[in-house]
C-alpha cells in the first residue's frame, strides 16, 4: 500500500468490494472536496456526500478551489473536468506542480479516450462518467481513501 | 314670288305713306268727280284703285276702313245726286260700285294675307342652313337660297337659270326618284354633288314636286343637307370600332363591358342620401347581393369565354358573371361600387369566382367607366387570371416554411450534444438528491429537513430540465408563422442560453451590451430564434481555432431609424473572406460539411419580418452580423426606446 495517493493507478472504479464497517468510520469525517461548476450537480453531490457522514465542501472553479485556506484539509478531491477558465485537467497538472497529498477523482459528461488517458497521465485516482451515480462514487471514494490509508482527521 | 325685295324699314314707312297719300287724295278727287260730273259711268267704280293703293301700304284695318269709307263716299254721293229718284241705272251703278269696292278691299286683304305668309316663308327658306333649290320642269334652277350659296360656292345670280343637274354635277338615283315623285310626290334620300371647288359632297335630300293648280307637275323644291362630314364622323367611328372590337376580341386576357344602369337606380333608390356608399354595402350584404344581380354584362370576348369555362359567349352575358362571385368575395365590390361611382379612374379588385365547372378562380378585376356613353351604361372590366400566381405563392410560402423548418432541425441536430447534456445535469442531481433523501431518513433519527431540501431540490431541477425540453420544442416547431410581440430580452437570453454549452467548451465569453429590458419586436417567436442561434452558433464556430486573444461573442441592442432595433452579433474571430455579403448566399459555406443555407434562410427569414440583415468585417478583428427588426406596437406608449 502506498503512502502517496497521487500514484495509485486505477483506471476505473472499484465497487464497493469488501469495505468492511470499520472502515467505514475510518472513512466517516473525512475532507471531500468537489469541484463543479454546474451547481445543480455540486449541490447534489454535496448533500449526498453529507448525508453520508461526510465533510464535504463545494467550489464552483478550479480557481475557487485553490484558493480556498482549507485546501489543504482536503482527504479527497472530487472535480469536473469540462470548467471555464481552468479545466480538470489544468487543474490535475496544477495541483501536481505545487503539491498535493490527496486523491483526485475526475467526472466528465464527455468521457473521450483522449481525455481519459490524459487524465490518467496525471495521476487521477479514477475518471467516472457523468450522470454520476451517487452510491458509485461514495464507493469509488471510500475504495479511494482506504486503499491510500487515510482516515478521519487532518 | 321668286325675288323678295327686302326693303329697308325707313324706306318702307316712306314708301307707305306715300301711297296712303295719294291714296286719300285720289279718294277725294273721285268724289268730287262723282259729285259734281254728270258723267254716267260707274265713276264710283275707280275707288277701288284707292283701296288697292292702300292695300299696298297699310294695315289690314286701314284697308277695310278704306273699302267703308269709299262706300261710304259713294253712298254719299249717289244719295245727294239721285235721292228721291226712281229705280233706275243709277241704282245700278251704284250697286255695281259698292259690290266692287266690297270685292277689292276683301281681294286685297286676302292678298295682303297670302304675301305676309309667303313672306315668312320665304324667310324661312333663307334661314335654313340647309340648301332649298327650286327648279322648274326642265331642272333650271329658279330660286337658290343663302344656304345653297354658302355650300355649293355658286351665288344667286351665278346659279339662276342654270340647269341644276348640270351645275352640280348631280349623281341622283333618277329612277328611283322618278318613281317615288310619281306615286307620292316626294322623295328623300342620299344623291352625291360637286361644289364649286371641284369637291364631292354627299347630301341627304329631300324632293317635292311642284304642281300648278290643274295637278300638272312643273318642276321640284328641293331641301338638302351636307352629309360629308357626318359621313366622315361615322366612317371614323367605325374603323374606331372595329378597332375596339378587334383589340376586345382578340386580347389574351378576359374582357367584358357590363351595364351598370339597373343597379345604380337600386343604388339610388335604396341606399340613404349622404350615406358612405361604401361603409353603407358593407353593412347591407344583402342589398349589395341585390345590387350585383342587376348588372347586365353585355359583351365578353373569348378570353372571358376560356376563364369561367364556359360553354360560349351566350352564357355570360346577362347576369352570369357577377352570379358566379363567390359569396366570400361579394363584400369586396362594396368598395368597388363606392370608388367608382366617386368617379375614380380605375378600380382593381382581387375577387373569388366559380366556373361553370364549379372550379374555383381567383380573378384580378381592373374596372373603369366609358365615359364616352351615358353614365352607367358602358362599365368596362379587365380580368386576369391569378389563381396559378396564388397557388404558386401558396406553395413557395409553404416550401420557404418547410425549408426553415428543416434548417431549424439541422440546428437542432448541431446542438442535440448540448441539449442531451443539459438535460443530464438536473437528471443526474435528481438521481442524488433522491438517493441522499434516503439516506438522510434511513438515519437512526431521520433528518426531516435535510430530507425536505432534497426533495425541494428535486423539484428545481426538475422544473429546470422541463425549461430546456421547452426551448427545444420551440426550436423544433414546425407550422406557419405566428406573428407577435416579442420581448426582446429574455428573447436573447433564452437563445444565448441555448448555445451557452457550446460557447463554454469552445471558451467562447459571451456578453450582452445594450439596453434590450422593456423592448420588445414584432415577429415569429421560432424563427427570430432560429435566426439568433444559428448567428450564435457561427460566431463560436468561427472562433474555434483563434490563438492568443480573448475569444469573446459580443451581441450588441441598439434602437435603429424607422422605429426598428438592431441586433448585432459580434465575434473575434479571424473574419469573413472576401466580400462579407455572401455569406447571406444560398450554398455557401465555409464548413466542408456544411448544407450552407443557414444564412441565407435567416436573410430570408428578417427580410419578411420587415427588416434587413448585413455582414462586415471588424476593423480589428473578426467579424459582424447585424439585423434589424421591427418595433411592436407599443401599446398606449412612447414609440421607439423607452
Amino acid at each position: 500500500m502506498e503512502d502517496r495517493p497521487g500514484k495509485a493507478h486505477f483506471s476505473g472504479g472499484i465497487r464497493g468490494a469488501g469495505v468492511g464497517q470499520e472502515q467505514k468510520a475510518l472513512v466517516q469525517a473525512a475532507v471531500i472536496s468537489i469541484v463543479d461548476d454546474d451547481d445543480d450537480v455540486r449541490s447534489s453531490l454535496v448533500n449526498y456526500l453529507r448525508a453520508a457522514g461526510m465533510d464535504v465542501r463545494g467550489f464552483s472553479s478550479a480557481g475557487g478551489f485553490l484558493a480556498a485556506p482549507d485546501r489543504a484539509e482536503t482527504d479527497c478531491l472530487v472535480t469536473d473536468l469540462h470548467m471555464p477558465e481552468m479545466d480538470g485537467l489544468d487543474l490535475q497538472r496544477e495541483l501536481n506542480r505545487i503539491g498535493r497529498d490527496f486523491p483526485v477523482i475526475v467526472m466528465t459528461a464527455f468521457p473521450t479516450p483522449g481525455a481519459r488517458a490524459e487524465s490518467n497521465r496525471l495521476g487521477a485516482a479514477a475518471f467516472l462518467e457523468k450522470p454520476i451515480d451517487p452510491d458509485a462514487l461514495l464507493d469509488q471514494v471510500e475504495a479511494i481513501l482506504t486503499a491510500a490509508g487515510r482516515t478521519g482527521g487532518a | 314670288m321668286t325675288e323678295h325685295r327686302r326693303a329697308t324699314p325707313a324706306r318702307y314707312h316712306g314708301r307707305k305713306r306715300l301711297f296712303l297719300l295719294i291714296a286719300g287724295l285720289l279718294a277725294l278727287a273721285l268724289f268730287a268727280l262723282d259729285l259734281l260730273s254728270p258723267m254716267q259711268g260707274a265713276v264710283a267704280v275707280l275707288y277701288i284703285i284707292v283701296v288697292l293703293l292702300t292695300a299696298q301700304a297699310g294695315s289690314p284695318r286701314a284697308v277695310v276702313l278704306t273699302g267703308l269709307g269709299c262706300g261710304a263716299l259713294a253712298l254719299t254721293a249717289f244719295l245727294f245726286m239721285h235721292l228721291g229718284d226712281p229705280f233706275d241705272s243709277a241704282y245700278v251703278r251704284l250697286g255695281v260700285s259698292l259690290i266692287a269696292i266690297m270685292a277689292a278691299t276683301l281681294l286685297s286683304l286676302r292678298d295682303r294675307s297670302a304675301r305676309t305668309t309667303l313672306a315668312e316663308q320665304a324667310r324661312l327658306l333663307e334661314l335654313s342652313h340647309d340648301t332649298v333649290i327650286i327648279r322648274d320642269a326642265r331642272d333650271h334652277i329658279i330660286y337658290w337660297n343663302d344656304g345653297a350659296q354658302a355650300l355649293y360656292g355658286w351665288t344667286r345670280a351665278e346659279a339662276i337659270g342654270r340647269h341644276c343637274g348640270e351645275l352640280l354635277h348631280s349623281e341622283v338615283p333618277a329612277g328611283a326618284v322618278e318613281a317615288a315623285l310619281a306615286r307620292t310626290g316626294h322623295w328623300a334620300g342620299e344623291i352625291t354633288r360637286t361644289r364649286r371647288d371641284g369637291t364631292r359632297i354627299v347630301l341627304t335630300s329631300r324632293w317635292l314636286l311642284r304642281r300648278d293648280p290643274e295637278g300638272e307637275s312643273i318642276g321640284v323644291i328641293e331641301s338638302s343637307a351636307d352629309l360629308t362630314d357626318q359621313k366622315r364622323a361615322d366612317a371614323e367611328r367605325q374603323r374606331s370600332e372595329r378597332r375596339y372590337q378587334t383589340i376586345f376580341n382578340g386580347a389574351v386576357f378576359a374582357i367584358w363591358e357590363a351595364d351598370w344602369t339597373q343597379m345604380q337606380a337600386y343604388l339610388a333608390a335604396t341606399v340613404p342620401e349622404g350615406a358612405d356608399l361604401g361603409a353603407w354595402l358593407a353593412d347591407h350584404p344583402e342589398d349589395l347581393h341585390e345590387a350585383l344581380g342587376r348588372v347586365d354584362v353585355r359583351d365578353v370576348n373569348a378570353a372571358a369565354v376560356d376563364l369561367f369555362d364556359a360553354p360560349d359567349r351566350e352564357a355570360l352575358i346577362g347576369n352570369s358573371i357577377p352570379a358566379r362571385v363567390l359569396p366570400s368575395s361579394e363584400g369586396k365590390f362594396a368598395q368597388v361600387l363606392a370608388a367608382l361611382t366617386a368617379d375614380a379612374g380605375t378600380i382593381e379588385q382581387e375577387v373569388r369566382y366559380r366556373t361553370f365547372t364549379g372550379r374555383p378562380i381567383d380573378v384580378l378585376l381592373r374596372m373603369r367607366r366609358l365615359s364616352d356613353s351615358a353614365a352607367w351604361s358602358r362599365v368596362l372590366v379587365m380580368a386576369l387570371d391569378v389563381t396559378e400566381r396564388n397557388e404558386a405563392r401558396a406553395r413557395l410560402e409553404q416550401a420557404s416554411a418547410e425549408l426553415a423548418h428543416a434548417a431549424r432541425v439541422s440546428t437542432l441536430g448541431q446542438l442535440a450534444a448540448s441539449i442531451a447534456h443539459e438535460v443530464n445535469q438536473p437528471l443526474s442531481a435528481i438521481i442524488t438528491y433522491g438517493k441522499s433523501a434516503k439516506r438522510w431518513l434511513a438515519r437512526p433519527e431521520p433528518d426531516m429537513a435535510e430530507t425536505v431540501n432534497c426533495l425541494d431540490q428535486i423539484v428545481a431541477n426538475g422544473s429546470r430540465a422541463a425549461d430546456v425540453i421547452a426551448r427545444v420544442r420551440t426550436l423544433a416547431r414546425k407550422g406557419p408563422a405566428e406573428t407577435g410581440r416579442l420581448d426582446l430580452d429574455p428573447l436573447i437570453r433564452e437563445s444565448v442560453s441555448l448555445v451557452e454549452r457550446e460557447a463554454r467548451q469552445a471558451q467562447v465569453a459571451i456578453r450582452i451590451e445594450g439596453e434590450g429590458a422593456d423592448v420588445a419586436v414584432q415577429g415569429d417567436r421560432v424563427q427570430v430564434q432560429q435566426v439568433l442561434v444559428n448567428l450564435l452558433m457561427n460566431a463560436v464556430q468561427a472562433m474555434r481555432n483563434v490563438e492568443g486573444r480573448d475569444r469573446e461573442l459580443r451581441i450588441g441592442i441598439a434602437p435603429a431609424a424607422d422605429a426598428m432595433m438592431r441586433i448585432s452579433v459580434r465575434d473575434s474571430g479571424s473574419g469573413i473572406d472576401g466580400d462579407p455579403a455572401r455569406i447571406f448566399e444560398p450554398f455557401f459555406s465555409t464548413k466542408a460539411d456544411g448544407m450552407g443555407m443557414g444564412l441565407s434562410i435567416c436573410r430570408s427569414i428578417i427580410e419578411a419580418h420587415g427588416g434587413r440583415i448585413t455582414a462586415r468585417n471588424n476593423p480589428d478583428c473578426g467579424a459582424t452580423i447585424s439585423l434589424t427588426l421591427p418595433l411592436a406596437p407599443s401599446a398606449g406608449g412612447p414609440s421607439g426606446m423607452p
